[in-house]
């Protein structure tokens, strides 16, 4: 589907986020096109690597979109920008799909998807959608680094798998407290490196 | 964070809270979603009415919400997707929401199950209130089902929940109290909510000794002692309980919680404390039935 009017697609294209959002809100397909075009190939990286597939990331872009469309007046610019709201939205629907997944019999050849707070420098040096997001990506590829091993996965294990706190600790057969301790040391020294580089995190 | 969803919610001691402490030792959980139910529901409700521990929450959900951003980019999708949404879109077949505002999904404390009555009397005085409650639950229900749509299974439960909290304060106030420790081995800590609008109480706390029997008691203005039920502690030490007053709380100065033997381990004063019964202050020990 195209723009009816490419003259006010154009226009389109200079507006700002919330705007946008506010004419989606209002029942504008061409602005939701816009954010598509904007946010689409972020929301498509991070489902991709939730679900652990292409397909199966592509399939949740458009549910996310979807959603969007039906919700764009849930969203407040006055709590955070558009991209984060979108990607909010985008890791609920995917935990959603993995907690599905997993009430499923397993398949033996399902495995996880790698979990991916990892090593994410090495990877995709192609133009960002913004220079914003790719100074984002550089800091939190940095912070991550800064993490043990042991930290770092107990909080993938949370956030990409949405595993709770006792569901780690018997995975890996470790003491519920030693979980909780790590996830909490993790966080805040995350927490505290991108607050030292004053990172504007959304 | 999602704006407090229930203003009336007041805090009426101003003794510093225990459960600070909790809140802030499992923030880091309660952002990542990897609470278990019980302990969610003690931090949403801690984070109601404070202030800072807000905004050590919102400190938290800068960095989560920074995550997506750290996934290595693939290259982005080919045009049939975008094509495809639109014609979803345009084929109508995610129309919008009606322009009424939803409310937002928000997350509460869990439901807190109904006690049976401990007493007869306490089972008359109930059974006036189970209708109006039930009403209520009915109500809650539709409302919940107006969400099926576009909410997801938590959500529905937890925006029940809210509704349920409302029904136990029937639109007055729900005021909270400390549950504080009486006895030198005990260690469990929590809250104490009233509602004045319907006779309805509950306890939430955790680190209770699972093993040991708690019965909850009202204290009145004249001494009398009146059981209102039994603890139920989950294997963690967790309680998330709700019961009702067989009088009007008004009448009530305090709380207790004794153990097995009638010995006071937990008080809730809910009277100022310049206008305490003597009793109060005695403190450890003394059984009370
Ligand atoms: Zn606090």
């Amino acid at each position: 589907m195209t723009l009816t009017d490419p003259k006010a697609g154009n226009e389109l294209l200079e507006l700002d986020d919330a705007t946008l959002a506010r004419q989606v809100a209002e029942g504008s397909a061409a602005a939701l096109e816009v954010l598509y075009d904007r946010y689409s190939r972020i929301v498509l990286s991070f489902a991709t690597r939730m679900l652990g597939d292409r397909q199966s990331g592509e399939e949740l872009l458009q549910e996310v979109f979807l959603r969007a469309w039906q919700q764009a007046r849930n969203y407040s610019a006055e709590r955070g920008s558009f991209a984060t709201w979108l990607l909010s939205i985008t890791h609920n629907m995917s935990i959603d799909e993995i907690r599905k997944r997993r009430r499923r019999p397993q398949r033996a050849d399902s495995a996880d998807p790698v979990l991916m707070l990892t090593n994410v420098r090495d990877e995709s040096p192609s133009v960002e959608q913004s220079a914003e997001l790719g100074a984002l990506r550089d800091t939190m590829a940095r912070a991550l680094g800064t993490l043990p091993e042991a930290q770092r996965r107990a909080i993938e294990l949370a956030y990409y798998r949405g595993l709770t706190q006792r569901e780690i600790a018997e995975e890996l057969d470790e003491p519920l407290g030693t979980i909780k301790t790590r996830m909490r040391l993790g966080m805040r020294k995350l927490r505290d490196y991108l607050e030292t580089y004053e990172v504007e995190l959304a | 964070m999602n704006s407090r969803p229930n203003e009336q919610i007041v805090q009426a001691s101003n003794r510093p809270s225990p459960d600070c402490g909790f809140t802030l030792d499992n923030l880091e959980g309660y952002v990542l979603d990897a609470l278990d139910r019980f302990e969610r529901g003690v931090v949403e409700h801690h984070l109601r009415w404070c202030d800072p521990c807000q905004a050590e929450v919102a400190r938290v959900e800068r960095v989560v919400a920074a995550f997506p951003f750290a996934v290595p980019l693939v290259d982005g999708p080919g045009p049939d997707v975008k094509a495809s949404l639109m014609d979803r879109i345009a084929s109508g077949e995610a129309e919008q929401a009606v322009s009424s505002p939803k409310p937002e999904p928000v997350r509460v404390v869990e439901l807190p199950k109904p006690f049976p009555p401990a007493t007869s009397r306490w089972r008359y005085a109930s059974a006036a209130l189970i209708a109006p409650l039930a009403l209520s639950l009915l109500v809650m229900g539709v409302w919940a089902n107006s969400l099926r749509t576009d909410l997801n299974e938590r959500d529905i439960e937890l925006a029940s929940q809210i509704q349920f909290n409302q029904a136990i304060a029937g639109g007055g106030q729900v005021a909270l109290y400390s549950v504080e420790r009486s006895c030198p081995t005990c260690e469990g800590s929590g809250q104490l909510g009233m509602s004045e609008s319907n006779d309805m109480g509950m306890v939430m706390g955790w680190n209770f000794d699972p093993d040991k029997r708690h019965d909850v008691w009202g204290v009145g203005r004249d001494g009398e002692k009146m059981k209102m039920c039994e603890l139920e502690i989950d294997s963690t030490g967790a309680v998330m309980q709700m019961f009702m007053f067989p009088e009007a709380p008004a009448d009530l100065m305090d709380v207790y919680i004794t153990d097995e033997h009638g010995v006071l381990t937990y008080v809730s004063h809910l009277a100022a404390e310049d206008d305490a019964t003597p009793e109060d202050s005695d403190g450890l020990g003394a059984p009370i039935s």
